[in-house]
């Protein structure tokens, strides 16, 4: 009996996973739904768990890149089977190759070139070499007993000795040249390039902006004040201005769709709203599930939950899938506005500069008014200027009387 | 500025914190009317008078029980416990009671009191009068250990010592008595807890001890020669050790050698490389080297003191083989 182990889809648009790594080793014992690595992808590091009892077996090398579905180990029924099994699949030429039955081609990474091999190296130097990209497997170490040490990596920097073998970009044998360094993009930083640049490839991008008038939208805030005792929480404008899309995208459904490869229009029965949150890794987007289905307490304290497990990169796999709109604020920075991009496959994302007191005209009297700077990316394919039009009417009018939030 | 012993370092400091405080109170064997074996206390029970400073008998579990007494009852007293040595006579009192009192008994009270004792190797003094225990008694949480490595040190620190609410095992170094150092004639405090780096290098770091420290900085000069830069560091308080002033020293020097005067096995060099291991091992470019009492009693022979105790050389050659030369 032999159970496959699969790269885990990690959200709508995931194509490919790293095993960060193995929790165990081949021959391991283990029950259905035992943690048994950790996978990384485009948003968060994810624990892997068994498909079933049995032993482990040619379970694929750590590092290495691999496509969803791709088959990167076994669960056999024995451990006589799991010494039967060929041991891990050499990696194929191609990353274009489909998921075969066997491990499917994993896209190299700049990463140690012998696989499974040892050698011996200090501890400092291996930060070095794997921070400068260097190849220690290629080095010969002056160390004691032959091991790779500090002076050593330093040493092949100066000297120009190649970063590691099959590297994903033609243009790394420069990096040791002085002008500049060259390390390996975290699996995270790539999907997230891919996956923008993809989405300005894929679809029609238009944006539109206005300069609006929150100084009700401020003092709604502000008059929540002395109230957290009695709603548990403390609201911030951010999660506001966060509902008052949730709002948005609730009233007008172009907001709330998606444009499927087939050219069908698919709209959400709910929101779920997909928030911007930068953490150390670089960017996620954590989704508040049904989010219109909550009041803004509810839906306030659900971003705070999120806001804090992304930090920390303990969000769950579903935390982070099925968003249908996104958010993304730069208004804590001194960014008036911005157009941020689409997150594929979604059809809109707002974007919020900072509040700024600016003298305004209210009838034919200047007054100091707080204005904000607020911006939509969507697809044009599936909305049209005057739907985004009709979009900042309702905007404007949520943003100038807040308490049109009760009756939305 | 005015070139001092050590001795009378830790005489100046024990008169100006007498002079300020009249709850201080001084006893131990032979300190009063002798003025200690090293000197240390001449001249006190001239100035501050026969009840502030006595003679004890010699009976080390009275007179560290007498002070833990005291200082429970509100005194601030210095006992002075003769060699390092004889405070395992006293172990369980300073084990348990001096250390662990104020928890025992819910914070009815503090124990604000100073052991002094005079530690370490000294020309054939055997192997019952010349370990260095800061070991013994890191193991017992609640001590505050403090071992000064010069003379500047030792009074700065003995004054913060007096000063403390905690109690405090002040260990001074029997070789160190008569070496001597200008020092600022106003007065000063050094504080618990903080590393001093006692000189800058790039190349490998020395977290030495006491006697170790001076013996580090020749080590130093001699290494400066070779082209070897050594970042000497002395956390001249033993516990709390400040490990941060560590952790920051390797993550310059990437390397490390620990040098104390205490025996190899059990000794601040496990602790310390422990400790580096779990929080700047990444850092690490090679295995943390240890300089130690080799693990024998210490000889009365001083030839064969000479091997047990570390040296010089054994300091250049750690530093050499975590150096890679």
């Amino acid at each position: 009996m032999k159970h496959e182990i699969v790269m885990p889809k990690a959200g709508l648009t995931n194509t490919e996973g790293v095993i960060s790594a193995w929790a165990l080793e081949n021959g391991a014992q283990v029950k259905k739904g035992d943690v048994i690595g950790d996978i990384e992808n485009e948003k968060s590091t994810i624990a892997l768990t068994s498909p079933a009892d049995g032993f482990l077996a040619n379970l694929a090398e750590p590092g290495e890149e691999f496509k969803v579905g791709a088959v990167i180990g076994y669960v056999v029924g024995t451990s006589a089977e799991a010494s039967d099994l060929p041991q891990a699949a050499a990696p194929a030429p191609s990353a274009e190759q489909p998921a075969a039955p066997a491990l499917s081609a994993p896209v190299p990474v700049a990463q140690a070139s012998a696989k499974g091999a040892r050698k011996r190296i200090s501890p400092y130097a291996k930060k070095l070499a794997e921070s400068r990209g260097v190849d220690y497997f290629q080095l010969a170490g002056t160390g004691p007993g032959g091991s790779v040490v500090a002076a050593d990596i330093l040493k092949a920097i100066q000297e120009g000795v190649p970063a590691p073998a099959p590297a994903p970009v033609a243009a790394i044998e420069a990096a040791v040249q002085g002008e500049y360094t060259e390390s390996p993009a975290s699996a995270m930083r790539r999907s997230i390039a891919k996956n923008l640049q993809a989405s300005l490839q894929n679809s029609a991008q238009a944006q539109a902006s206005a300069e609006m008038d929150v100084t009700a939208l401020l003092a709604f805030k502000d008059s929540l004040k002395g109230m957290e005792e009695a709603l548990g929480n403390k609201i911030t404008l951010n999660e506001i201005l966060s509902y008052i899309v949730v709002k948005l995208a609730a009233k007008h459904e172009g907001l709330n769709s998606v444009l499927t490869q087939d050219g069908m229009l698919r709209r959400y029965r709910h929101v779920a709203l997909a928030f911007a949150l930068a953490n150390e890794k670089g960017l996620i987007t954590p989704v508040v599930r049904e989010a219109d289905r909550m009041s803004l307490n509810a839906f306030s304290q659900e971003m705070k939950r999120l806001v804090a497990l992304g930090r920390d990169n303990a969000l769950e796999l579903q935390d982070l899938q099925g968003g249908t709109i996104t958010i993304s604020n730069l208004g804590m920075y001194p960014v008036d506005g911005f157009t941020p991009i689409v997150n594929p496959p979604q059809a809109a994302i707002f974007g919020f500069g900072r509040a700024v007191s600016k003298p305004v005209y209210v009838d034919s009297r200047l007054e100091k008014r707080e204005m904000m700077h607020i911006s939509i990316a969507f697809d044009h394919r599936s909305m049209d200027g005057a739907d985004v039009g009709e979009v900042f009417k309702s905007l404007k009018a949520l943003v100038e009387e807040p308490q049109l939030l009760l009756l939305y | 500025m005015a070139m001092k012993t050590y001795a009378q370092a830790v005489n100046d400091a024990l008169r100006e914190e007498m002079r300020q405080d009249k709850n201080i109170v001084l006893f131990g064997e032979d300190v009063a009317k002798h003025g200690g074996i090293f000197q240390a206390t001449k001249g006190l029970q001239e100035e501050f008078g026969g009840d502030r400073v006595k003679d004890a008998p010699i009976a080390e579990t009275a007179i560290v029980g007498a002070a833990i007494g005291a200082a429970a009852t509100g005194l601030r007293p210095v006992a002075e416990i003769m060699y390092g040595d004889f405070l395992l006579v006293a172990y369980h009192e300073i084990y348990h009671m001096m250390a662990k009192w104020r928890f025992m008994h819910g914070e009815e009270f503090k124990i604000p009191m100073v052991i002094r004792s005079a530690q370490g190797s000294s020309f054939g003094a055997a192997c019952e009068h010349s370990n260095c225990v800061e070991p013994l008694f890191i193991h017992s949480p609640g001590l505050t250990i403090i071992s000064p490595s010069n003379v500047y040190d030792v009074k700065g620190l003995l004054k913060s010592a007096i000063r403390s609410n905690n109690p405090v095992l002040f260990l001074e170094h029997k070789q160190l008595y008569k070496s001597k150092m200008e020092i600022p004639d106003e007065e000063y405090t050094l504080p618990i807890g903080v590393a001093d780096v006692k000189r800058q290098g790039s190349d490998c770091t020395v977290v030495a001890i006491g006697l170790m420290v001076g013996r580090s900085l020749e080590a130093a000069e001699i290494l400066a020669k070779e082209g070897i830069e050594l970042e000497v560091i002395d956390p001249r308080t033993i516990a709390p050790m400040d490990y941060q002033a560590i952790y920051d020293s390797v993550a310059k020097t990437h390397r490390l050698v620990v040098a104390e005067e205490s025996n190899l096995t059990g000794g601040l060099g496990a602790e310390i490389s422990a400790r580096v291991m779990e929080n700047a091992f990444f850092e690490l470019d090679a295995p943390v080297g240890r300089v130690a009492a080799l693990d024998v009693p210490i000889p009365y022979n001083v030839e064969l003191e000479i091997q047990v105790v570390p040296s010089v050389e054994k300091i250049v050659a750690a530093v050499k083989t975590a150096c890679n030369k």
